[in-house]
């Protein structure tokens, strides 16, 4: 599944960038239940308790920074299991910076298997775009706010 | 006189009784004492290499005993086993899994709760590999070789062919008229209400027992003592109630194997029982039938051939239930009700990271498959001639005069009637008024349509010479035994999985033995009393089994009329059986009831004679049977939202001469609406990387009550000439024949647009495409 969107922010892309470089920044806009481990500067691992529809469950996963051009552009590999399902989603995040805003554009390859394909495939996008969505708006106040 | 509950009679199900209060008894509902409960991990991915298997949490968490695993199995030999097509599959990988939802690892527990949290707990790291989802490109050179443990280095699985191809090309080019079409019978499920399940026990001698879903429980126990290398005598096959079968319950799957294994190795029983979404994830599958067709005929509408190339997907092995020798099942029954002269028909079965299976869905045997295309061509190359369609069937069908008519492809049908079905049903629809309004619709622009199916089904396997599953002859068998009173006990090789078993082969026992079916108790299903035979499914029981009863009955006769010309003083051949009891030739009032009889049996039996009323049947057909019939469906279509409304729906069945009238319709009704679920609703789909899209039944759609259409039912009889009573089987003639009729009936409502092909399931999605399409909407 391709998903692609931007979102803009009124702040400089240096502190975006250090922002989306920052594990914890990143994980307190996720709004359900969850937990993240710092591996090393480019390896995180942890959990979240997330669902489509009825499927709901904790899945375990890791993050890799695979490349980063800072403070341009950064391809982030996750990979997730958990519920009889696992997800694999390759990122990359590009950013250009207008007046004083910084436009973020991003781009997902997701690909999802198992159980939350097979039963969830009716509902997947919706709530695939409603948790996007939620999570760019809370980076959106964060950055704003402070 | 008429003996109570004979042939031909319309008597209530038997087993009715604990069924419609709630009080059968499933696989679910056996319990045991310290029984354990299996749940099983299943791959998210279609194709993917195992890294490796953590059970250390799952075996942490409160009430799990035991994981079992892929290479814990190998140990025993038992992480392979066979198919029934003798290929093989996996009980549990070791390396590598080759469909969503393949079973990876089984955890037993205390409950069901902790043996799913156990599940969850399974920790597996795979490395995806790429799936091959689509049947023809798994054929392309360059594809993924799915089966890396074959020596042969193809997704290619076997070629069969039948027929002469060179003669019929020829046919065809010499056809004034010919029509071209490709196919697509999708895959779709069985979906019994109850799923699969078992319980496994080991008793203190070692005997193993398994309570389990099958509608084949001898074979089982001997594919068992065979695979597992278990003494047969120490295995016990046990079929209770079943809640549904369609040829769903006719394969070994891992699920039973891991439950014997776990109970092997933990020492008490274990249950395992699927939930809907496993079901419909793994278990066999139907259809998935790619098919390219060619017909032919004169421009005088006389048929002339038939060529029919088709790709079978059979998921990553081949588990179909057929008959060893027929690959695909008897889809060379593909010419029908018609007396074609030159036909080829050609099948590859093709491997892909699909679940296996290709099992016989009320379809005997690939018959659905077949009896579709051909009511499809047929109604396509009228189409094209101009021709009404059911004027172009009468034209075309195989004579009565013909039979028994051997077909170009090689059957025998056994006998036929086709013209005077098709009438029949023509005059319960008015078939002429519907024309006219259908003419007249079209000129204020509405949309109706009128299909026909005049289908050939072939059931009844089989003959001995022919006919086996892994080498066990397909006969099936009957044991009688009559008691003092004169009430019996009759044991079947078979299974009812809800078809009234009970009842109808007590009416055939009645009628034979002059005792009332009330009187007479039928079991089946338990391997240490019943008879061996192999089981229940495309339509096998009454051709086979039902023959079996009349015949072990006629042995029971033959002794009984030397007890009763001995209470008669008479000579046997003074005797005759009439009016259900044997009376001495010219003086009717000198007679003795099979009940007089039986207790004789036991305490007044002839010196030199054995005691006892007893009899077996062991029945090889000498052919199968071809019941038929013609359907035909009207429909309506709203031209603004695609909906199709099935307005009347005709089934006219021939069945030969019929056992239980209420049961045959009953039959007749469910078929039709699992014909009318694939015709309009259901497919199993498949995502790029191999899901299922289709887990629930939210998303896997069934028809229900308001759905449904009404059915008309009516009947011809031609009985068939070699079965003891004449009988034919019926449980999947509505299913074989449906589609057809009404995906004829869809077609010809757009017909005048252009339209001469819509694949099923017709949504309402696609019809409103083709009316946007065509500019009719």
């Amino acid at each position: 599944m391709e998903l692609e969107g931007s979102f803009t922010v009124r702040a400089p892309k240096d502190r975006v960038w250090s922002f989306f470089m920052d594990p914890f920044a990143l994980s307190s806009c996720i709004s359900d239940p969850h937990a993240i481990e710092v591996v090393d500067e480019d390896h995180f691992k942890g959990w979240v308790k997330a669902g489509v529809a009825f499927i709901k469950g904790t899945f375990t996963g890791s993050a890799t920074i695979a490349e980063r051009v800072p403070p341009e552009r950064a391809r982030i590999k996750a990979h997730g299991a958990g519920m009889g399902s696992a997800f694999d989603a390759d990122s990359t995040i590009q950013l250009s910076e207008a007046g004083n805003e910084t436009t973020v554009r991003w781009k997902a390859d997701v690909v999802l298997n198992g159980t939350i394909a097979s039963m969830g495939a009716r509902l997947l996008k919706g709530t695939i775009d409603k948790k996007t969505n939620e999570f760019f708006e809370n980076a959106r106040k964060k950055l704003e706010g402070g | 006189m008429t003996v109570h509950g004979g042939i031909g009679q319309s008597i209530k199900r038997k087993e009715d009784a604990r069924f419609i209060r709630g009080k059968g008894n499933y696989v679910d509902d056996v319990q045991l004492p310290g029984m354990l409960y299996l749940d099983i991990v299943r791959s998210p991915y279609a194709h993917a290499l195992i890294k490796y298997i953590n059970i250390e949490k799952a075996l942490k968490v409160p009430g799990v005993l035991a994981v079992i695993r892929g290479k814990d199995l190998d140990a025993a030999k038992l992480a392979w086993m066979p198919t029934l097509m003798s290929d093989t599959q996996m009980v549990l990988p070791i390396e590598r899994v080759m469909f969503q939802g393949q079973e990876v690892a089984g955890v037993v527990a205390e409950s069901r709760y902790a043996a799913a949290d156990g599940v969850a707990a399974v920790e597996v790291e795979y490395e995806p590999m790429t799936p091959v989802v689509d049947p023809k490109k798994a054929l392309e050179p360059g594809a993924p070789v799915i089966r890396w443990d074959k020596e042969k280095k193809t997704n290619h699985i076997w070629h069969w062919e039948v027929g002469d191809r060179k003669a019929t090309d020829a046919a065809l080019k010499a056809s004034d008229v010919t029509v071209t079409q490709d196919l697509y019978i999708p895959r779709i499920h069985v979906s019994s209400i109850e799923t699969c399940g078992c319980v496994a026990a080991f008793d203190a001698m070692g005997k193993l027992t398994v309570w389990m879903t099958t509608q084949a429980p001898h074979a089982i126990r001997t594919v068992f003592a065979l695979v597992a290398g278990l003494p047969e005598q120490k295995i016990r096959i046990i079929s209770p109630d079943i809640g549904g079968g369609f040829g769903g319950k006719v394969p070994v799957y891992p699920g039973y194997v891991i439950a014997v294994v776990a109970a092997l190795k933990t020492g008490h029983p274990v249950k395992w029982v699927e939930d809907r979404s496993e079901n419909l994830q793994s278990d066999s599958f139907a259809r998935d039938y790619h098919i390219s067709a060619e017909i032919g005929a004169t421009k005088d509408g006389k048929l002339t051939a038939l060529k029919v190339k088709t790709i079978a997907d059979h998921g990553y092995t081949d588990a179909a239930a057929n008959p060893s020798k027929f690959p695909a099942g008897l889809f060379h029954i593909i010419t029908g009700s018609y007396p074609f002269q030159k036909a080829f028909v050609e099948v590859d079965g093709v491997y892909t990271n699909k679940p296996p299976g290709g099992i016989a869905y009320r379809c005997s045997f690939r018959v659905t498959e077949a009896a579709y295309t051909i009511e499809r061509l047929i109604d396509m190359l009228a189409q094209k001639l101009r021709m009404d369609p059911a004027e172009f069937r009468m034209k075309n069908f195989i004579p009565q005069q013909a039979f028994p008519y051997k077909s170009v492809l090689g059957w025998e049908y056994d006998s036929g009637n086709y013209g005077p079905a098709l009438r029949k049903a023509m005059d319960i629809v008015g078939y002429e008024a519907l024309r006219k309004e259908q003419l007249e619709k079209r000129k204020r622009g509405e949309l109706m349509g009128i299909g026909i199916s005049s289908f050939t089904e072939i059931v009844g396997a089989g003959p001995s010479k022919t006919f086996d599953i892994l080498g066990l002859k397909m006969f099936d068998s009957c044991e009688i035994r009559i008691h003092p009173t004169g009430k019996a006990i009759a044991r079947f090789g078979t299974k009812s999985q809800g078809q009234g078993h009970e009842t109808t082969y007590a009416q055939i026992l009645a009628e034979e033995l002059g005792i009332p079916a009330e009187d007479i108790a039928v079991e089946e299903g338990d391997t240490d009393t019943a008879p061996y035979g192999l089981g229940t499914y495309a339509s096998r029981s009454t051709p086979v089994a039902g023959a079996a009863a009349a015949m072990a009955a006629r042995k029971i006769r033959e002794k009984a009329k030397l007890i009763a010309a001995h209470l008669l003083e008479v000579s046997p051949g003074d005797l005759e059986w009439k009016d259900h009891k044997f009376s001495v030739k010219g003086l009717p009032s000198k007679a003795k009831t099979m009940q007089e009889i039986a207790f004789a049996a036991y305490t007044n039996h002839p010196q030199g004679m054995e005691a006892g009323l007893e009899a077996t049947d062991y029945y090889d057909p000498p052919n199968l049977t071809f019941p038929f019939g013609s359907y035909i469906c009207v429909v309506d279509i709203d031209k603004d939202t695609g909906e199709v409304k099935v307005r009347r729906f005709v089934a006219v069945d021939d069945c030969g001469t019929i056992i239980n009238p209420m049961i045959v319709e009953g039959q007749i009704h469910g078929g039709l609406t699992m014909g009318f679920a694939a015709a309009m609703l259901e497919e199993m789909q498949y995502d790029e990387h191999g899901n299922l899209h289709g887990g629930t039944f939210m998303d896997y759609l069934l028809p229900t009550a308001v759905e449904t259409p009404r059915w008309e039912t009516a009947k011809t009889t031609t009985p068939s000439p070699h079965h003891p009573i004449g009988a034919k089987g019926v449980g999947e003639s509505a299913t074989v024949g449906a589609p057809a009729a009404i995906v004829n009936a869809v077609v010809d409502a757009l017909s005048h647009l252009g339209v001469t092909h819509i694949d099923i399931p017709i949504t309402p999605w696609k019809v409103w495409g083709l009316l946007h399409e065509k500019g009719a909407a």
